[in-house]
């Protein structure tokens, strides 16, 4: 089973620290959500974890099966199994859907025919024929996001990491994200979701919740911490 | 013409304010001028045309002269007097719904001054291919009239892959005439200093010329395009696009887009995106508009230049490909969507891949 | 006339009032010889060095080649330009002798007396104002220096040597080397470290008399985190005797300094207007230059920026208008020399009945200007079939890690937007003319409030002919 672990993790962007001293771990087959107010350091926490060169790991470590990745490059993560969906997925004028996740699987090893991308698709409600566009290439921000699903579904991480999938998705489309999370998971990989929304987590049932705060984990536990922080708000941090 | 007649004349008409400066290194040029001498041994990189898949129809070499080409500029830019003076060879060409590939073979000495004349009729595709092997040592120097006829269509592709050692020279004249159209397709690697200037006149009513250039310079490579459009006709249309990267070699494109009155409704547009890819690249844009009335619809130019987005990178990254399968992607992704507005050829595929070469992708 | 002509229409020759007023105190003809230069020098009581410095830069201006680049000083035979390098000439002498159009004009602007005195020339009337006064005294007390250049030559002379024709060498160009053989005039301004001037210095109505003249050297040194904003010119319009002005703008601003230098010009159209300006960035420093050009006859100004520190940060705006047969050549230079430095350029000219807008720039990322940005929008408006405009950025980069985006679109109003305005009430000539002033709306609001009001009125003015074509 795979094991994402964090520890004591210190990140800096641009000079500034922005998650100071998070320690958690995922397990296969379980999904953890963070939550917490905006700058709080959710996709940082994210970004670093897949290895954005902007951000620099300070101290601490981030262990993929019990393996230190925070020396590698973002590639090298990738083949790893680390999957990152993005929060503002870039448009990328010129690069063909179909080619670019048939060399992208193919890397990965993992199966890379046309019918897989097909299916991908498919599984997150994406017509076929959007594998004949460019990538995020004129897309809406919904189907920006399933195509970032689309995504995990044909490169088969062990590690999924989502950013704020639920941003501006209706009732539809949450009940449609919370299915296709639970069915990464129920596949064994181990799933990271940063969610705005506390309503989201009602229908995705997360096994554990952290909440981010100023970059620290403020409150962690079940279901139950959504219903604290409804009603009394996200914890403050003294600095 | 004396070397000192020759001398006499300025490499460019150029303003001498202080800023001016010279985007082609004329000095390539000199020991030519200084030495003209009958061209050697002309031949080209078999290579590089069995990529391309393309058989020449015609391989330039030194002709008789009938009479010789009036090239008005002549008199004010020196490589081009310089090559009136010395044309050796010299063609006449008609298209009419035909397509026609034109190969310009390099001296491995000497000097091949070369003049087309060409009117096109019909809807017609012109192939001229400059691809030198990478170590000839002698200078090319091309001028080329183009007429295209009303209502007809020239589809005009240059490929050209020029010498480390040597330079060239290409000067075109167009002139569209009513309802016509004119798609310049241009590839421009490798080269010691490639000067070209492209010039289109639309005299025609509703007469339309698109241009797209890709270029790309890696080391010891340099480029010089000037692309230039003229209308003084109603409801014409003029699009230049240029994009180029340079990997450790020198890029400039001007891209002119004139009005002149007469050009009712008219739309000119001339775009320059040029990308530096490591710290000793040159690139260099200078987009140029000149309106002389209220009367054309739109007219609008605009230049970017700077690195990949990093943000691309890390996302392309972030599915499994390094650092350099990424740069390659974007950057063929980013020639490959000029290409998709050129209508299909498989042509421009097969070339794009020259230009990947001259980057070292 | 019933309505007041704008005011390069006037049939005046030039000289019609001046040949009741003006004596010229030195005239030169033909060449300028080593000893007219001793003896200006020498008459304004300079230090050795200046004199140096002036026969230097004769040396140059006979060396350096007449541009050709030049439209419209083919007719200006330089060799026998007369210069009134004393900017001795007696203006206006009274309110009444002012041509009743050229009052009326100020009349319609909605001036007070007070003001289109001093336009008039009354300035020696206007200084003793109390109001400015005690602005003077106030930046006494802060250790701002502020005075004509000549006096600032004698008074400060290590102060004003460290940077005089240091920003701006007399060898960069020929007229540049006239400047610095003849200049005369002009402002020396020197803001002391930390010091924050908040309200504008406009310097029309602290040395208008000094600004009058025609190759007036204007420089202003902003010491480490100062805050200066200066203002010259008005959008007034204004008579000027000669017919050749070729002014220079120095400005160096040292670390942490802001610098915001507005000019507003809507000189006659007898006029050929010169203006070398630029400026010295260190780090962190800010400089702003504002342009609004309404007048003369042929125009060449490009405020330039040369962001020698890192982090300095430069923004030219410029408005351009060339109405009649006019060309206004104007535009902006940005040199990057040093890394995290950013630079903008909005650019907006107008051009109708024949005029030709013209604009030139350059954008320099040199090696080591790392994360750099530039931003250049350059526009043109034609409103006829008349009117020229023609674009020539230049853009060069030699740093990869840099970042520059140019836009330019010339056109002419939308037809959609007039008929919307139209359908909301307005006239033909309304609309346009609200289209117009929309236009450089995001530029003019860089000025300050009066100067937008007065501005925004003179364009009105300009274009309340214009109507009815289309």
């Amino acid at each position: 089973m795979v094991e994402l672990e964090v520890s004591n993790l210190y990140v800096k962007v641009e000079g500034r620290e922005i998650i100071r001293g998070v320690s958690f771990h995922v397990g296969g087959g379980k999904i953890t959500v963070i939550v917490g107010p905006n700058g709080s350091g959710k996709s940082s926490l994210l970004l670093s974890i897949m290895g954005h060169p902007r951000y620099t790991v300070t101290q601490g470590k981030i262990l993929l099966n019990g393996e230190d990745i925070s020396s590698l490059k973002p590639h090298e993560r990738a083949r790893k199994g680390i999957f990152l969906a993005f929060q503002n997925p870039p448009e990328l004028p010129g690069v063909n859907i179909l080619s670019f996740l048939t060399e992208a699987a193919s890397k990965l090893g993992r199966p890379s025919d046309i019918g897989a991308v097909y299916a991908s698709l498919q599984a997150v409600g994406l017509p076929k024929e959007y594998s004949d566009r460019n990538v995020n290439e004129g897309f809406s921000g919904g189907e920006k996001k399933r195509l970032e699903l689309a995504q995990a579904f044909m490169l088969d991480p062990s590690v999924v990491m989502l950013d704020e999938p639920d941003s501006g998705l209706d009732i539809e489309g949450l009940r449609m994200l919370s299915r296709l999370v639970r069915d990464l998971a129920s596949r064994g990989k181990a799933v990271l979701l940063v969610s705005h929304n506390p309503k989201t987590l009602e229908y995705i049932s997360p096994d554990k919740v952290l909440v981010l705060v100023s970059g620290r984990i403020a409150l962690e536990g079940g279901i139950e911490v959504v219903r604290k922080i409804e009603s009394e708000g996200f914890p403050v941090i003294a600095e | 013409m004396s070397l000192k007649e020759l001398k006499a004349i300025p490499y460019q008409p150029v303003a001498d304010s202080p800023a001016v400066r010279y985007y082609t290194d004329w000095n390539a040029f000199e020991p030519y001028l200084e030495n003209p001498a009958p061209p050697v041994q002309l031949g080209w990189d078999d290579d590089a045309l069995r990529l391309l898949n393309l058989k020449p129809d015609l391989i330039l070499k030194p002709t008789p002269l009938k009479d010789k080409p009036e090239l008005p500029e002549a008199s004010s830019k020196r490589v081009l007097a310089f090559h009136l003076n010395t044309l050796n060879s010299q063609v006449n060409v008609f298209l009419r719904d035909t397509s026609y590939t034109i190969l310009v073979p390099k001296p491995r000495e000497g000097v091949l001054a070369a003049h087309l004349s060409v009117r096109a009729t019909g809807n017609s595709t012109l192939n001229v291919l400059l691809l030198s092997p990478a170590d000839a040592e002698g200078l090319n120097t091309l001028s080329i009239d183009v007429e295209v006829d009303t209502a007809s269509t020239l589809r005009l592709n240059y490929i050209i892959r020029d010498s480390y050692r040597a330079p060239s020279a290409i000067f075109q004249r167009t002139r569209l005439d009513k309802d016509s159209r004119l798609e310049t397709f241009l590839i421009g690697s490798r080269g010691r200093m490639t000067h070209m200037e492209m010039n289109q006149l639309l005299e025609g009513e509703a007469s339309e010329a698109e241009t797209v250039a890709l270029l790309a310079a890696g080391k010891f490579s340099r480029i010089t395009l000037e692309t230039s459009a003229e209308t003084r006709a109603p409801r014409t249309e003029i699009s230049i696009r240029g994009l180029g990267f340079a990997n450790e070699g020198f890029i400039a494109h001007k891209g002119f887009a004139r009005a002149r009155r007469g050009a009712m409704e008219s739309r000119l547009e001339v775009r320059s995106r040029l990308i530096p890819l490591s710290p000793t690249s040159r690139v260099y844009a200078a987009p140029v508009l000149e309106i002389e009335s209220d009367e054309p619809s739109y007219a609008a130019h605009s230049v970017a230049m700077g690195p990949l987005d990093p943000e691309h990178i890390f996302y392309i990254e972030s599915r499994g490909f390094n650092e350099a399968e990424a740069v390659r992607l974007l950057v063929k992704s980013m020639y490959a969507s000029l290409i998709s507005r050129m209508r299909g050829s498989s042509l421009y595929q097969d070339a794009l891949r020259l230009l990947l070469e001259e980057l070292g992708l | 006339m019933s309505i007041p002509v704008p005011i390069e229409e006037l049939a005046l020759p030039q000289y019609d009032i001046s040949s009741i007023t003006y004596k010229p105190r030195i005239q030169l003809k033909g060449r300028i010889s080593r000893s007219t230069i001793e003896e200006l020098s020498r008459s304004k009581r300079e230090p050795e060095w200046m004199l140096r410095l002036r026969l230097r830069s004769l040396e140059l201006f006979e060396k350096l080649p007449t541009p050709n680049w030049l439209v419209g000083v083919e007719e200006l035979d330089l060799e026998e330009l007369t210069h009134y390098i004393q900017p001795d000439v007696e203006r206006v002498s009274s309110w009444d002798q002012l041509p009743s159009e050229i009052r009326r004009v100020y009349e319609k602007l909605g001036l007070p007396e007070i003001e289109a005195r001093v336009l008039s020339g009354l300035a020696a009337q206007f200084e003793s104002e109390n109001i400015y006064l005690s602005f003077k005294k106030f930046l006494e007390e802060k250790g701002v220096i502020l005075m004509d250049m000549s006096e600032a030559v004698i008074k400060y002379p290590d102060l004003v040597k460290k940077y005089f024709m240091r920003v701006f060498p007399p060898s960069d160009h020929k007229f540049a080397a006239l400047h610095g053989a003849v200049w005369s005039g002009g402002v020396f301004l020197y803001v002391p470290p930390g010091v924050r001037v908040e309200a504008p210095i406009e310097a029309f109505f602290f040395v208008a008399s000094e600004l009058e003249a025609q190759f007036e050297h204007t420089l202003i040194v902003a010491d480490e985190g100062s805050f200066i904003h200066f203002i010259e010119g008005c959008a007034a319009p204004l008579f000027k005797k000669y017919s050749f002005h070729d002014g220079m703008v120095e400005i160096y601003a040292h670390r942490n300094s802001h610098v915001k230098f507005t000019t507003v010009q809507n000189w006659s159209k007898n006029l050929i207007n010169f203006n070398n300006k630029r400026a010295i960035l260190e780090e962190g420093a800010v400089v702003e230059w504002a342009e609004g050009s309404l007048g003369s006859k042929v125009s060449y100004v490009y405020p330039s920026v040369i962001l020698k520190g890192r982090g300095s940060r430069a923004s030219i705006y410029n408005i351009t208008l060339a109405k009649g047969k006019t060309w206004k050549d104007s535009g902006a230079k940005a040199y990057h020399l040093a890394p995290e430095t950013s630079s903008e350029v909005v650019s907006k000219s107008i051009s109708a009945q024949g005029g030709v807008a013209v604009y030139r720039g350059l954008v320099k990322m040199a090696r080591g200007a790392r994360n750099s940005k530039a931003a250049v929008k350059c526009d043109s408006l034609l409103l006829d079939t008349e009117s020229k405009a023609y674009t020539y950025p230049k853009n060069e980069i030699e740093e990869d890690d840099a970042l520059v985006v140019h836009e330019a679109t010339t056109g002419r109003l939308s037809e959609d937007a007039l008929f919307y305005a139209q359908s909301r009430g307005l006239t033909e000539d309304e609309a346009r003319r609200l289209l117009v002033i929309g236009y450089v709306g995001d530029i003019l609001k860089n000025l300050p409030f009066e100067y937008q009001v007065v501005f925004r009125r003179v364009l009105e003015l300009e274009f309340e002919e214009l109507g009815g074509y289309g």
